[in-house]
C-alpha cells in the first residue's frame, strides 16, 4: 500500500529531485519486500517444526489467489486505460511501470489476504 | 494418462484459437473502427476466459460433491494448481519482460502506442495456457 501511494505520489510531483527520491524509495520498498517473499519461499521449501504439510498448503493456494489477483489488476487496469485513451492513442512509457507495480501490489496483498481467510477457516475450533 | 495429455494438447490448440483469433480481431476492429461495445466485450471475455477457465473443474466439482463420481481427484487437483501456477509465473515474467524491453526501446521519455498493452495480456494469456500442457 505505502508503495502504491509513494508511485501516486511521485506522478503527482513535477519536482525533479522529489521524483526521484521517491523512486529510489519505491524501489527500495520493492526489494525489501521481494527479500521477505523468498526469505518465506525458502523456508517453506525446507519446512520447520512450526512449517508443516498445511501451511504449505495453504501458502501455496495463497500463492495461487495472489498471482489470479494480479492478473485482474493487469486486466482491469489495461482495460481502463484503453477506454480511457482510445485505440489509437499512446501512453508514456512511465504508465507501464506503474501497471507492472500495481499488478506486484495486487499479488502480495491477494497472496495476504489468502493467507488470512485459510488460517481463519483452519483456526475455526481449536482452542489455542 | 497418455490419452489425458492427447486430449490436454487438443483442448490447448482449440483455446489458443477461440481465444487468439477472436482477441486479436477485437483490438483490431476498436483500431480500425473506433471503441464500440462489441469488441470491448469480446477482449474483456476472452482475456477472462483465458486467465480463468483453470476453475472450471473446480467449480464442477462443487457442483458434483452430492453424486458418487469422481472425475477431478486429488491428484489431478495438485496437478492442475502446478500447472497453473507455472502459467502464471510465465505469464508474469513475460509482462515484466515486456516492460522492460519496451523501457529499452522507446527510452525513458518515450511513449507507446495502447494497443500493444492488451495484446500482450492476450500473448501472456496464450504462454499460460501453453505452460499448463507441457507442466508435467
Amino acid at each position: 500500500m505505502v508503495i502504491l501511494l509513494l508511485q501516486l505520489f511521485g506522478f503527482f510531483v513535477s519536482n525533479l529531485p522529489v521524483k526521484l527520491i521517491t523512486s529510489v524509495i519505491t524501489f527500495v520498498l520493492c526489494c525489501i519486500v521481494a527479500v521477505l517473499y523468498l526469505h518465506r519461499s525458502k523456508i517453506a521449501k525446507q519446512g520447520t517444526n512450526q512449517y508443516d504439510e498445511r501451511d504449505k498448503s495453504i501458502h501455496k493456494t495463497a500463492a495461487l489467489a495472489g498471482y489470479i489477483t494480479a492478473f485482474l489488476v493487469l486486466f482491469f487496469t489495461i482495460l481502463t486505460v484503453f477506454l480511457k485513451v482510445g485505440p489509437g492513442g499512446s501512453i508514456d512509457i512511465g504508465h507501464l511501470l506503474t501497471i507492472f507495480i500495481l499488478g506486484a501490489v495486487g499479488l502480495f496483498f491477494g497472496d495476504s489476504i489468502a493467507v488470512l481467510i485459510q488460517y481463519a477457516w483452519g483456526s475455526k475450533g481449536e482452542n489455542s | 494418462m497418455k490419452s489425458q495429455k492427447e486430449v490436454s494438447w487438443i483442448y490447448f490448440f482449440l483455446g489458443l484459437a477461440c481465444f487468439l483469433i477472436p482477441g486479436g480481431v477485437a483490438v483490431f476492429i476498436a483500431y480500425d473502427r473506433g471503441i464500440s461495445f462489441a469488441p470491448v466485450l469480446m477482449f474483456a471475455g476472452i482475456v477472462i476466459w483465458g486467465g480463468l477457465f483453470w476453475l472450471f473443474p473446480f467449480i464442477e466439482k462443487k457442483f458434483r460433491k452430492g453424486r458418487n463420481i469422481v472425475t477431478f481427484d486429488e491428484r489431478d487437483q495438485l496437478i492442475h494448481k502446478k500447472s497453473v501456477m507455472a502459467g502464471y509465473v510465465v505469464l508474469w515474467i513475460y509482462f515484466v519482460a515486456v516492460c522492460v524491453a519496451a523501457w529499452c526501446i522507446v527510452g525513458p521519455h518515450g511513449s507507446i502506442s495502447v494497443n500493444v498493452m492488451p495484446l500482450t495480456l492476450l500473448r501472456g494469456s496464450s504462454f499460460l495456457r501453453l505452460c499448463r500442457v507441457w507442466h508435467p
